[in-house]
């Protein structure tokens, strides 16, 4: 009888602990999955802003470029003939001004299909003793109505 | 049937490392990432400050340009110095930059820019932002 009564405890003894180490398993695993959980929107976050800065930082160097040639040429055809590349630019007249818009591809490479589009306004005034020019450069990202960024110059052409 | 005794305790460590590993791997990532954003805005910034300057000079230049073509003399232009060569400066700031600009009445040409230089004011950042400064 005392036998078979201490068979039992160790029985006993022996569910219990298997009862406790899937418990703990649990625990642990629930644990592990959380923190993943929030790791991966982490890392989500972190690529969103990478991105971001990425584009932003390609359409700032798009906008001077295009700043810089605007401030070299002399006139709206040697801006033309500076701002085209492969086919990339087209003209559009809009309130009696010119408005040139070029394509650029997330290398900055000249595309007509690329995904950066660079519009710029070439809006002269009349002066005295020369025309002022201002420039307003703005660029837009994927189709986005909501320019990511713009950029406003002047020129006096003396 | 024979128990296999499975230990808890090193797959608990080893989960722990790994939790550890990728949590400082998600913060790195992160901060250089923010990091990242706020020196390309910072850029963009920097750049539009830069034609904003440009824009201001050019428009100084025209209106000296016309003022001295309608025989304005250059010691009656107003908010600008003049020095003992004739010579006309004006410098323009703006958010931590001047533009200093210097034009010499020409005869046959109206003006002649003699000068043309962009300042930068720079201090260095001496915060330690969200860091524990050892205090």
């Amino acid at each position: 009888m005392p036998e078979a009564g201490r068979e039992m405890g160790a029985e006993m003894k022996k569910k219990q602990h298997i009862t406790a180490f899937y418990m703990e398993m649990l625990v642990l695993i629930a644990v592990f999955i959380v923190i993943i959980l929030v790791l991966t929107k982490v890392f989500a976050l972190s690529r969103q802003q990478s991105a971001k800065a990425r584009t932003l930082t390609n359409a700032v160097c798009l906008a001077e470029n295009a700043a810089e040639m605007w401030a070299a040429a002399t006139d709206e055809e040697t801006f033309f003939s500076m701002f085209g590349r492969d086919g990339n630019v087209c003209t559009l007249e809009e309130n009696g001004h010119r408005i040139y818009q070029a394509r650029y591809d997330d290398d900055m490479a000249p595309a007509a299909e690329g995904s950066f589009l660079v519009h710029v306004e070439w809006i002269p005034e009349g002066g005295e003793s020369g025309d002022f020019v201002t420039g307003r450069i703005t660029v837009y990202w994927s189709g986005n109505q909501e320019p990511i960024y713009t950029l406003e110059t002047g020129k006096y052409l003396q | 049937m024979r128990h296999i005794p499975i230990k808890l305790g090193p797959l608990a460590l080893l989960l722990a490392v790994i939790s550890i590993c990728m949590t400082t791997l998600g913060i790195l990532a992160f901060t250089t990432a923010r990091a990242d954003l706020v020196m390309a805005e910072k850029y963009a910034e920097t750049v539009r400050n830069r034609c904003e300057l440009e824009y201001q000079g050019q428009s100084f230049l025209k209106t000296i340009g016309d003022m001295l073509a309608g025989g304005v003399e250059a010691e009656r232009i107003p908010d600008v110095e003049t020095d003992e060569n004739g010579a006309i400066w004006k410098t323009i700031a703006q958010e931590g930059s001047r533009l200093v600009i210097g034009v010499l009445p020409d005869p046959e040409k109206g003006y002649k820019v003699v000068s043309w230089r962009l300042y930068k004011e720079w201090s260095a950042d001496e915060s330690m932002g969200s860091l524990w400064d050892g205090e």
